[in-house]
């Protein structure tokens, strides 16, 4: 390679690195633009605040609060309508809803975020592994993705915990393998499109190895798609966790988790419609904030798709 | 009343989340009956939206005709609704679309595609006789009556444009709009197509607009030719005329642009820049940022139509006394 | 076509091997003693072995699959742990109900999401369009045991029009109780399906055919039927075969809200009673139920456009 290429090279490799940056810049700007995806990404934000707040008073308390309010039943209340000192009411056990709602969001948000995250995580490296080095390994790979999505995601996911049995970590499992497909499919078609264009071959030019080039110049690439995704998939995954745990099959009670807060709603859907209104509204309004927020990011990043 | 069409004083508009995009500005045109016209100018200048305007296929939203009038044999296409449109569009004018690979619709048999506009206006003819009629347009454009039965993918591009033509002039149009028929088709087809619409018109004695951004095309089948740019007509004549005499800078410029058989010339001149966004036009003539000639007065006034004799119409401040300014050229 | 249909059953067979395989794993390496939850907590280890050997529970994975499936070939998915009942006799029981649900909950989300999608497409920025836009993005965010809660709340406790669980004798009785399961269930596939329905007309509206279309004088409403739906219809058929599966896959939070018979109710049931045999054949058993409707889809595609008729004929 002569000099003037070794400098073009480096040039096709930095200007790739502006481009993107511009891009996110410009995707930015797009994305405050629709205000319902800016309203919606703050309401995100506010139960983010709420999961990290509790978490932090129970830490500090050495969970007294959460032990006493969240958790300890009073059958002397049941059933309390939604009132001044209990805005959303007493569910069956005498708890105070609107706590329990706010303590649950650990588990519906970070919960979902953990397993989407994993999932994303195996399945980039995954989908990477297989775009990057096609092949036999592609084959094989892609014709194991396409075995875990032919299963349908909630049979999959109740089969999991079947197996596994019903608490946290297994549920946390169920839902991350079957969403792992999904990513490796996605960042798969984006190193495709991406491992042909011409500052990946500057980049090998340069001497780069395939590690470096599959981290540090395509996945920067691919992670607009990605983070859509992760968005969308983390809606799915509230949904699912609420799911099981409605079923029993998820969170148990007495946790506070949102799906389980419904679990006895129905036995008791006579007596108190609050104890079935309010969890139920809560997973409706995260789902609909992280749709919003995924199509408006989708929207602001890839703007030829908008129509 | 001679003139089969007559665009006056025509404005459409696109409303875009961009801004406001003048697409076409206060165009005059006529065609006579049983004429050709060229339409010629750059990607962008607004030829497809004029054609499209004349069948108001324009969709809102986000475009619009905002004011003018078309006369078709003497009646405002403008003001007539969408109903009585559909006796007028695949009736009374056809128009071929650019690109024949998406110009058909890919579920559905080209025999069905042509039958179609034959059953909505030919009412006369039951199944048996609307078919006959469609085998007939297949053989007119020399394809096998056999292959009605098959679907636009199995056909090559050059047969999917015959079977656009043949949709177009199945029901003897008075005028054929045909955008751009040959721009997405390989050399030796666009010549067999080419050939194929003039042989047509000349049975079927269809008046023709044809846009194209080939003065080549213009000159093997046009007998007028308008010149467009940035939504504007700014020059119009017989094709001797705007070849020979073209007037207007624009128009000069892009007769420079292309290689002449019979000069040799040792560079092309491009023009130089680039045609402005029509989004953003400049104030007054909307050449005049490109333009050798310009003066401080072109990007001030609109300049006028001016005829300089014969119908040889242009829109130059340069002429804007009737008589042309010479030039040290 | 033949052919067609014939090599898409071929290419079934690779899916279904992995699919049951998959499930097989997943169940068949959960932790706990089948053959101590047979004999009981009291029996002796000997005996546990001697039925731990018997049953070849000490095999390797890959054996004691092909044992499975040489079974399942046969007709025999084994017996329950609890009832000593016959898995595919139960399984056959459970699943027509399933079925019937599925197929309700399909037709209203149909009903409901095409015309509407169609509507919001051709209305594109007007008031329809923004509210169906609204109500699309709630359907499909709503968690659809939660809705079947508020909808036994109003239709059955607060008006008394309609049942709120089991399923009803008779036919008419067995309509209404399948109303609400059916709407529970459609309700987000609606959703789905509705938005679909409205970008893909969108996609097809713009396309360079609906002007040759209406440049032939053809009326607006032929065209919406002919030429844009159509064409739009390829892509719905995948999203209303999707959503199907679905259905068949996540029946199970209706059935168990309805008090539904259906094979997802049956399958929840056998996992609380850890009868591995039930949930197993249960879940092989919709698992492959979803391939069959993924076969018929990739069938009904075809059939939708010729493009891909044509890549089999030969």
């Amino acid at each position: 390679m002569t000099s003037k290429e070794l400098v073009q090279s480096k040039e096709l490799v930095q200007n790739s690195e502006i481009m993107r940056r511009s891009l996110w810049m410009d995707a930015w700007r797009r994305f405050k633009k629709n205000k319902m995806a800016v309203c919606s990404l703050v309401f995100l934000m506010i139960l983010v605040l709420i999961g990290l707040s509790t978490i932090v008073i129970d830490i500090a308390t050495d969970n007294a609060i959460y032990d006493s309010l969240i958790i300890k039943q009073d059958l002397t209340d049941r059933f309390g309508e939604p009132s001044g000192a209990h805005i959303l009411g007493l569910d069956e056990f005498g708890r105070d809803i609107l706590l329990r709602i706010l303590w649950g969001t650990r588990y519906s948000l970070f919960m979902s975020a953990a397993a989407i995250v994993a999932a994303a995580m195996v399945g980039t490296i995954i989908g990477a592994i297989s775009g990057y080095y096609s092949g036999i390994v592609d084959n094989v790979i892609m014709r194991l993705m396409d075995v875990v999505l032919a299963l349908p995601y909630m049979l999959l996911a109740i089969a999991i915990v079947a197996a596994l049995g019903p608490g946290l970590v297994n549920v946390l499992i169920s839902i991350a393998i079957g969403y792992v497909p999904e990513f490796a499919r996605i960042i798969r078609a984006s190193v495709l499109s991406v491992r042909e264009r011409e500052f990946i071959e500057a980049a090998k030019a340069l001497g780069a190895s395939d590690r470096v080039i599959i981290f540090n110049q395509i996945l920067p690439n691919v992670l607009a798609p990605l983070i859509v995704q992760i968005t969308m998939a983390m809606a799915g995954a509230i949904l699912s966790i609420a799911g099981l745990s409605f079923l029993g099959l998820g969170i148990q009670p007495p946790l506070p988790e949102w799906g389980a807060m419904l679990t006895n709603a129905r036995a008791y859907i006579r007596d108190a419609w609050h104890i079935t209104a309010f969890p139920g509204l809560m997973i409706l309004l995260t789902i609909l904030a992280l749709n919003i927020v995924g199509d408006g990011l989708r929207d602001a990043l890839d703007p030829k798709l908008k129509n | 009343m001679d003139n089969i069409l007559e665009i006056k004083d025509l404005v459409v508009r696109y409303e875009t989340e961009d801004g406001l995009v003048k697409a076409v500005n206060s165009v005059n045109l006529a065609l006579k009956q049983g004429a050709s016209v060229g339409l010629v100018g750059e990607t962008g200048a607004g030829k497809t939206t004029l054609a499209k305007s004349v069948m108001r296929l324009i969709q809102w939203p986000p475009g619009r005709i905002i004011s003018g009038e078309i006369l078709f044999e003497g009646k405002d296409l403008v003001s007539l609704t969408q109903e009585q449109m559909y006796n007028i569009r695949g009736k009374e004018i056809s128009m071929i679309f650019q690109d024949p690979m998406t110009a058909l619709n890919p579920v559905m048999t080209v025999g069905k595609q042509i039958a179609e506009v034959i059953g909505v206006h030919e009412a006369h003819l039951d199944e048996e006789g609307t078919k006959k009629k469609m085998e007939e347009m297949l053989q007119m454009v020399g394809i096998d009556p056999q292959r009605a039965e098959e679907y636009p993918h199995q056909f090559s591009g050059g047969m999917k444009q015959r079977v656009v033509i043949a949709i177009a002039l199945a029901c003897n149009p008075k005028l054929l709009i045909a955008d751009e028929p040959t721009t997405a088709l390989d050399v030796t087809i666009q010549a067999q197509v080419l050939e194929l619409i003039r042989n047509l018109r000349d049975k079927l004695g269809t008046s023709l607009l044809l846009i194209t951004h080939d003065l080549g095309v213009v000159a093997q089948n046009c007998e007028y030719v308008a010149i467009m740019y940035a939504g504007e007509i700014v020059e119009y004549g017989e094709l001797r005329d705007v070849f020979h005499r073209g007037a207007h800078p624009y128009t000069k410029g892009l007769f420079d642009s292309i290689p002449k058989l019979t000069e040799k010339v040792d560079r092309l001149r491009p023009i130089e820049g680039m045609m402005p966004d029509p989004a953003n036009l400049p104030e007054g003539c909307k050449f005049h940022p490109r333009c050798q000639y310009a003066t401080p007065e072109c990007g001030q006034v609109q300049p006028p139509e001016v005829d300089l004799g014969g119908g040889h119409i242009v829109r130059c401040m340069r002429y804007s006394g009737g008589k042309p300014i010479q030039s040290g050229e | 076509m033949y052919k067609y249909v014939l090599k898409r059953l071929l290419m079934m067979i690779p899916v279904l091997i992995g699919v049951s395989f998959l499930v097989f794993f997943i169940l068949a390496v959960s932790p706990g003693d089948p053959a101590r939850m047979i004999l009981g907590e009291q029996a002796t280890q000997e005996s546990v072995d001697a039925l731990r050997d018997e049953m070849g529970l000490d095999d390797p994975v890959l054996v004691r699959y092909a044992h499975y499936m040489g079974d399942v070939l046969h007709g025999d998915l084994g017996t329950s742990y609890k009832t000593k009942l016959d898995v595919l006799m139960q399984v056959l029981d459970r699943f027509p109900n399933t079925l019937i649900l599925s197929v309700a909950g399909i037709l209203v989300a149909l009903v409901i999401g095409v015309p509407i999608g169609i509507l919001s497409a051709k209305r594109q920025y007007s008031w329809v369009d923004n509210l169906t836009t609204v109500l699309g993005l709630v359907g499909v965010a709503m968690p659809n045991f939660w809705l079947g809660l508020l909808l036994v709340m109003l239709f059955s406790l607060h008006l008394g029009w309609l049942p709120s669980s089991g399923m009803g004798e008779g036919l008419v009785p067995m309509i209404k109780s399948l109303i609400l399961p059916a709407l529970t269930l459609g309700t987000g596939c609606a959703a789905s399906i509705m938005r679909m329905t409205r970008s893909s007309m969108l996609e097809a509206m713009r396309q360079d055919y609906i002007d040759t279309a209406r440049s032939k004088g053809l009326k607006e409403s032929y065209i919406t039927k002919y030429h844009m739906f159509k064409n739009a219809l390829i892509p719905i058929i995948t999203v209303i075969g999707l959503q199907f599966g679905m259905l068949l896959g996540g029946a199970a939070l209706t059935e168990t809200i309805f008090a539904w018979p259906g094979l997802g109710r049956f399958m929840i049931e056998s996992i609380k009673s850890k009868d591995m045999p039930m949930v197993l054949g249960s879940a092989m058993f919709l698992a492959v139920m979803y391939s069959v409707v993924n076969l018929i889809v990739d069938i009904l595609y075809a059939y939708a456009d010729p493009r891909i008729k044509a890549q089999y004929k030969h």
